[in-house]
């Protein structure tokens, strides 16, 4: 288990406050005067996600200098109600554009938002030469620099041991719905409540709502030697939970209660051993001592065609006669292809280190 | 362009307009405090209700000015300003990180914040700018988006069902692109940006859903919708042999652009227009059915998927039709 230190969060404030602090002590030795820009510039460009944090901070610090000294030229240039009016287009702008794509992430509202208002900024306290420019933009450099030296240095340590942090809300989140479902199947009165409660959790951490999800896999300039791998385990993952919510809409689905009567028990068995699998998984990430037993995964799933088998007709022109065939097919379809695609993730991982035969 | 569209632009372009015009007429001594404070201000209007809204913006303004007003009397002594705004930065940057919906207003603190190491700033009336701009962007809010919740919940219904359009199209991409096997990462990204878009869109929806004090039945509707859709989905991975799919490359093309059409009516809620797609959508259905039974159940070595795949396209058909509120009897458009 990662220690507090080593979390994502910590590392993230510890990366944020010494930008800041390196960014003072730094401006304040060289440049008094325009320190503001120098921490702005530091401040700005550590507020970047997981994946690229040189990436995105490069291009954050880019639309800074580039607000700057469009602030600057209309200085030059215009009066001061011209200029004011041509900065509030310019976040007017902005605004709308950010607008138009929201709800969006915090990165894509600093990326809408930051410029306009180093172009603001830049207006406002206007620079009074281009010696005084050239030293605000230095600054500027300066801190920027310094703000992705931290980020690189504090904030991307251990991008495999976050990448094992990150997977662990979403294999809870499908170790919950997979308790709920078995629940389900197996009362005989129907309360969708639980199945309501876990699929929102889920569909939370998908939204990486506290920043749990490890989208940052799939972010363009991903480190190469680790891209391949956990981009791998992070589509299978998509692929497992794409069979969970097509699993939750069937299960919603009413059917004649004999019909299900004779298959629930067979589909609840798939789906507990399916959380055990999950379960697996998640001490595999959790970084914790696995005990495999001896048990074989395909004994269930036998188990669940046989009784397909007795209820389905045989030959498939007859399987859309009545829609309950055709949602408890795909029933079965969802929870085994949710255990084949659990196994291949399984084979996939170093497991054996770990692992404790009993 | 819609309602809310255009009342939101129109506060947009008021509420930069009467803070040009305040500090243009140097109403205000800190003018540079109050043009950005507002700037930030302004953009914060993601949240329900008036009264969530305003005291979002009055909470995020007040904590700014005060941190404002802390670091301008703390000015004279470099190092407390400095730990000062470290820990300032800190604290907003492992709240934000928490909690993502809090990032952006933590962020105008923090900004706020770091002002004061700009040379000259008078602490008291720097504060009182930051006041004087949430003021301006809460009146304006007040004056000029009425019914809010009303219109970003119709603009929150659109705006799901045209992701969702766009979530369909990308996984029948998937389906019909003859290069999937050897990309599928690139395919997949596409299909995993989409669901999250879908899902964020959803979450707003029911946000807002609740503010206008409906009983969930959109956002219900659209779980289902959205399931449905991934359910479709799961025949890209099914079908191990992706030149199979060659053999209903037409019919299944025809299948995405219906399915495009309809959402996309039924995001316009237009009434003709969504019974000639959702006719359209079941005549495409059959004349799957029909390869199926002549082709793929012959071609095909895992037909079972494409009966699985029919019936979620059924399950498709039936939902949109009950969001629509169109009996199936009431088409006269029967194939």
């Amino acid at each position: 288990m990662m220690k507090p230190w080593q979390r994502y969060e910590w590392r993230h404030t510890l990366a944020c406050s010494l930008a800041v602090i390196a960014a003072s002590l730094c401006a304040a030795y060289f440049d008094f005067a325009n320190m503001f820009w120098a921490v702005f510039a530091a401040v700005v460009v550590v507020q970047t996600s997981r994946g690229t944090p040189v990436h995105q901070g490069l291009s954050a610090l880019f639309m800074v200098l580039i607000g700057v000294i469009a602030g600057y030229g209309l200085s030059q240039n215009l009066e001061m109600a011209e200029m004011i009016s041509v900065s509030q287009l310019m976040l007017l702008m902005g605004s709308v554009m950010l607008m138009l794509r929201l709800p969006a992430s915090y990165q894509k509202i600093l990326e809408w938002v930051v410029p306009s208002i180093a172009l603001l900024a830049a207006v406002v306290w206007p620079a009074a030469d281009e010696m005084q420019l050239a030293q605000r933009l230095m600054m500027l450099m300066l801190g920027g620099v310094l703000g992705m030296s931290c980020n690189i240095l504090v904030l991307s340590m251990q991008p495999y041991a976050e990448f094992r942090q990150g997977m662990l809300p979403i294999l809870q989140a499908l170790i919950d719905y997979s308790s709920a479902v078995t629940m389900h199947v197996l009362k005989e009165e129907k309360n969708t409540q639980a199945m309501d409660q876990a699929v929102n959790r889920l569909e939370r951490v998908l939204r990486s709502h506290r920043n749990e999800y490890p989208e940052w896999v799939f972010e363009a300039g991903f480190n190469r030697n680790l891209r391949s791998s956990f981009r791998y385990v992070l589509i299978q993952m998509e692929r497992i939970t794409e069979s969970f919510f097509s699993l939750d809409y069937h299960v919603r689905q009413t059917m004649e209660p004999e019909m299900l009567a004779d298959f629930a028990p067979h589909l609840s068995l798939v789906c507990t051993r399916n959380a055990e699998l999950l379960q697996v998984m998640r001490g595999f990430f959790a970084g914790e001592r696995i005990t495999l037993n001896q048990e074989n995964f395909t004994s269930d799933i036998t188990d669940v065609h046989n009784s397909l088998r007795n209820l389905l007709p045989g030959s498939l022109e007859l399987l859309d006669m009545s829609p309950d065939y055709v949602n408890i097919a795909a029933l079965a379809r969802d929870v085994i292809d949710i255990r084949e695609l659990l196994l291949q993730l399984l084979a996939g991982l170093p497991i054996d280190e770990l692992a404790v035969t009993e | 362009m819609t309602a809310a569209l255009i009342k939101r632009i129109l506060y947009y372009i008021a509420t930069v307009t009467s803070v040009a015009i305040v500090f243009l007429a140097s109403v205000l001594p800190q003018g540079a405090v109050f043009v950005l404070a507002a700037a930030l201000l302004m953009n914060l209007s993601l949240e329900t209700t008036l009264l969530k809204r305003s005291g979002m913006i009055a909470a995020t303004a007040a904590t700014g000015g005060v941190l404002l007003w802390l670091g301008c009397v703390l000015a004279p002594y470099f190092p407390a300003q400095l730990i000062f705004i470290a820990l300032v930065t800190a604290v907003c940057a492992y709240t934000g990180t928490q909690n993502s919906r809090y990032a952006y207003p933590l962020f105008i603190v923090n900004f706020l914040a770091l002002i004061s190491l700009h040379s000259g700033e008078p602490a008291l009336q720097t504060m009182l700018s930051v006041f004087a701009a949430a003021a301006l962007v809460i009146a304006a809010q007040i004056v000029l988006l009425p019914f809010f919740n009303r219109d970003e919940y119709q603009r929150s219904i659109k705006r799901v069902l045209q992701r969702m359009s766009r979530l369909s199209t990308n996984i029948f991409t998937c389906m019909l692109s003859p290069d999937y096997a050897d990309s599928v990462y690139l395919y997949e990204r596409r299909v995993h940006k989409q669901k999250i878009k879908c899902l964020n869109q959803m979450h707003l929806l029911a946000r807002r859903e609740l503010a206008v004090r409906h009983a969930h039945i959109q956002v219900c509707g659209m779980q289902t919708l959205f399931e449905i859709i991934l359910d479709l989905g799961q025949l890209r991975r099914r079908v191990t042999d992706h030149a199979t799919f060659a053999l209903c490359a037409k019919e299944l093309r025809r299948l995405a652009v219906d399915i495009n059409n309809l959402l996309t009516a039924m995001a316009l809620n237009q009434r003709e227009s969504l019974q000639l797609n959702l006719a359209a959508l079941q005549r495409s259905i059959h004349e799957f059915e029909d390869t199926f039974e002549h082709v793929l159940k012959v071609a095909a070595p895992e037909p079972l998927v494409f009966i699985l795949f029919t019936g979620a396209l059924k399950a498709l058909l039936g939902h949109c039709r009950e969001m629509a509120g169109v009996a199936p009897a009431a088409q006269g458009l029967e194939a």
